[in-house]
């Protein structure tokens, strides 16, 4: 199932483009790609979300906006920006927030961030206060962060060295702790993230957010966190 | 309708907002049957087996970790034991705060949980229910059910309307068969339920004093039920004696109860975890018709069945161990839309100007807690509703909130008329001494007294409280009053206790009489706690409690949600607290 969405990502690398429009996502995937997705142009902004989510893994983002839906490489947030404000000479904060596939609350955070870093600045203001912005070098290509590691093809041996930890952790019991986990196996950060995630998907694991005032600060953060920010603390497995 | 109202009605009424899990009493909201199907119909199935044969030693355990939908399962829960045919209760039970005397405890948290209303009408107790029962059973030989379940309807109007003959329901019980085969001491309780529960209300209070374990003023009820001379240890005794019988009585009219506990991370010492261990074997192995539910955090449960209880009732609880597993994409759809559909309506979700599974785009996919489900969703919900920069609510003003809820007029009422629970006002006392609720350690070994150290010229202070209207009780804390003098010449003790009963005057009680005139001489205070001030302090640790445990949440500008920080709660309740007289 999630071969689609690596040849749907791969496509989206291919175009050169980190972002398609619903309109833009058929002529990209082609009607032998849309036949396997089980979707038509003619089907609504739901039934297409709905597919896309069944069958895709992380290797995509999938976001509905308004009346229209995006289908994005699964890329931090700050790599639309960047992309977008290369195409603009300067920009306010509300234009460049304008039709990306992310929900509009993420925008400003990670437009902060890119300020924080200095890859974007502040060069002036309008009459309503409002700021105009630029990317600091814009003559230099934007450095699109790199191709996370979850592009690349689920590891079904990474799924089963996590279950053995779980349960050389859990010794029969069905609650363990993630920070606990992540140590066991000693993985870099990404890899142990993309296999919590390839689990999740599956329904094979559920991820709980658990009691944070028993851990300690470093415990915390060898927790696992997603997209939304959410932290979870402890996983149990799910009977098949 | 349009899409200005739905608009406008969601701003003003917003489903999503409130994700955290309200009480077990309040009526079942919105539900998706399927979330956590399978502990419900786990607990219900081993309920169903108890009502076709009291005496087998059932338990359950249910795991859940924060956000999986433990309350909204309890409330479920309790509606369907309300519901059933052999309609019976639930009853919730923290941990205790000593481990010295668990069936007093035991038998007071059950009694108080029997008088909560018994069906969704809500006018009569399940104590009523069940004194109805006993009398419908009394008469009833092979009678077909539908009489039997007339008669029981009769009983209760009856009672609801002060009408019925009490002495005449009590002359046909206490010859009845049934009771034959009952242990003997089955006819006080039988009779305090059918004689004189449905009766005046000066009576009944005292019959459901006497139910959770109280001493009575006499005059009212029979003197041979007031046994005011029994020691400590002989109420410890009779309160399991009392357990026993009403498990008896349960059982011969088939009404399972599901006793319900939760908070087990609230066990902290070995004397806790003892008394749990008594309690839970003891409703195994002794009472029937009775069904512990232990429901944990998971992690937590796999520490506490690893290192601190012992094996056989860890074993029990495995045996019937149900795990909560969030919900699945589609469950969280309905339960989006049926939020949505509990404030639009059928038709205002005709004229929705979105897909409500818009709502959801941020979910990952796979299972995930309800809570995650409601509040990506409500962010979600946020952003498509246009809302202007929104002014964030803080955590001070979201506290208020809930404090004006839980001490609105329709709460108070409720719990005006509830007893006086001690282990919740030592908790205020503590919070409002010490600006905490961390127990010493030589509190947990002298029940219900709390210890002020001396202070820039104040002397030291011993704060006694209550623990159960009962002349023993009453002398046993005063005596441990005097001790604490012994070893603090000068100390100022306060003793606090129910003002809604007075303590009889001589020569009733003779010797708790001596022994407060000693108290007064010595320079102690009793001080009389109002119906209006307990039910305030028992709000407060009700709020304390919701706000430690993460239930009670704030959402900021960017819309996110985070639990209300302890630190607020102890500046807004030391704000509360100070107004306190004490």
């Amino acid at each position: 199932m999630s071969q689609i969405g690596q040849r749907i990502a791969n496509r989206l690398n291919a175009k050169g483009k980190l972002c398609v429009s619903r309109n833009e996502f058929f002529k990209l995937i082609g009607v032998v790609l849309a036949r396997e997705l089980g979707v038509s142009p003619s089907d609504s902004v739901a039934a297409l979300n709905d597919a896309l989510r069944r069958h895709c893994d992380e290797a995509l983002r999938v976001v509905q906006g308004g009346r229209t839906l995006y289908v994005a490489l699964n890329l931090p947030d700050e790599a639309f920006l960047l992309d977008k404000a290369r195409r603009l000479t300067t920009f306010t904060p509300a234009q460049l927030a304008l039709n990306l596939p992310m929900p509009k609350l993420r925008v400003a955070p990670a437009l902060t961030r890119l300020l924080e870093s200095g890859a974007m600045i502040c060069v002036g203001l309008k009459a309503d206060f409002t700021p105009v912005l630029r990317l600091s070098e814009p003559d230099k290509p934007t450095k699109i962060p790199p191709e996370p590691a979850s592009m690349t093809m689920p590891d079904a041996d990474d799924e089963t060295a996590l279950h053995g930890a779980f349960q050389e952790i859990g010794q029969g019991r069905n609650f363990v702790a993630i920070h606990r986990l992540r140590a066991h196996l000693g993985w870099e950060r990404e890899r142990f993230d993309r296999t919590i995630l390839r689990l999740q998907v599956a329904e094979r694991i559920l991820l709980n957010m658990g009691d944070p005032t028993r851990l300690t600060r470093a415990e915390l953060e060898n927790a696992f966190q997603d997209r939304n920010g959410m932290r979870y603390l402890t996983l149990n497995w799910l009977d098949p | 309708m349009n899409a200005e109202w739905v608009r406008d009605r969601l701003i003003q009424k917003n489903p999503l907002a409130s994700v955290a899990a309200g009480s077990p009493w309040e009526r079942v909201g919105v539900d998706v049957p399927s979330i956590n199907l399978i502990p419900f119909e786990g607990v219900i199935r081993l309920y169903r087996q108890l009502a076709r044969t009291p005496g087998e030693p059932l338990a359950a355990l249910l795991l859940g970790e924060v956000g999986n939908g433990k309350s909204h399962l309890l409330a479920r829960l309790r509606a369907a034991c309300q519901q059933e045919k052999q309609a019976g209760a639930l009853v919730l039970v923290t941990p205790p705060e000593n481990g010295t005397t668990p069936f007093r405890y035991l038998l007071r948290e059950i009694a108080d949980g029997l008088r909560r209303p018994a069906d969704e009408k809500g006018d009569l107790a399940f104590w009523h229910h069940l004194a109805a029962l006993l009398i419908v059973e009394s008469r009833e030989s092979g009678r077909d059910p539908k009489r039997t379940d007339q008669e029981f309807r009769r009983i209760l109007k009856a009672m609801r309307h002060g009408k019925g003959s009490p002495s005449k329901w009590w002359q046909q019980l206490r010859t009845a068969s049934f009771l034959d085969a009952l242990p003997p001491e089955v006819f006080d309780v039988a009779e305090v339920l059918v004689r004189w529960l449905p009766t005046a209300p000066e009576v009944r209070r005292e019959a459901l004093a006497w139910l959770r374990g109280e001493a009575v003023l006499g005059g009212r009820l029979p003197a041979r039920l007031e046994r005011s001379e029994a020691s400590l240890e002989e109420i410890e005794e009779q309160s399991r004696a009392r357990l026993i019988v009403l498990g008896a009585l349960l059982g011969a009219v088939r009404r399972p109860l599901l006793i319900c506990f939760d908070r087990l991370e609230d066990l902290h010492t070995p004397a806790q975890h003892a008394a749990m261990d008594r309690m839970l074997t003891f409703l195994v192995d002794r009472m029937d018709a009775a069904l512990p539910v232990v429901l944990a955090r998971g992690q937590f449960w796999e520490t506490l069945r690893l290192e601190r209880w012992n094996a056989q009732i860890v074993g029990r609880l495995e045996s019937n161990r149900f795990e909560m597993t969030g919900c699945s994409r589609a469950e969280a759809e309905a339960l989006v839309r049926g939020r949505l559909e509990s404030v639009l309506g059928g038709e205002g979700m005709r004229s929705l100007f979105f897909d409500p599974v818009t709502l959801l785009e941020t979910l990952a996919p796979g299972r995930n807690a309800p809570r995650i489900v409601l509040t990506l969703a409500n962010r979600r919900l946020q952003e498509l509703l246009e809302l202007p920069a929104r002014v964030a609510e803080d955590p001070e003003s979201r506290l208020a909130r809930v404090w004006e809820s839980l001490t609105s007029p329709a709460h108070s009422a409720h719990r005006r008329a509830e007893p006086m629970r001690p282990e919740r006002i030592r908790q205020v006392l503590r919070l409002y001494l010490f600006g905490n609720d961390t127990p010493s350690e030589a509190e947990e070994e002298t029940a219900l007294s709390l210890e002020q150290p001396p202070q820039a010229g104040r002397p030291a202070r011993l704060w006694l409280v209550e623990p159960l209207f009962h002349p023993k009780a009453v002398i046993h804390s005063l005596e441990q009053g005097f001790a604490w003098l012994e070893r603090h010449p000068g100390g100022q003790i306060t003793y606090l206790r129910d003002g809604r009963t007075s303590i009889p005057a001589a020569p009733k009680w003779p010797e708790t009489n001596r022994q407060l005139r000693r108290f007064q001489a010595r320079g102690g205070r009793l001080l009389p706690l109002s119906g209006e001030r307990i039910a305030r302090w028992h709000a407060i640790a009700e709020l304390y409690d919701a706000v430690r445990y993460g239930e009670v949440t704030w959402i900021d500008a960017q819309n996110r949600e985070h639990p209300v920080p302890l630190a607020v709660l102890n500046d807004f309740l030391r704000l509360h607290l100070s107004t306190e007289q004490t």
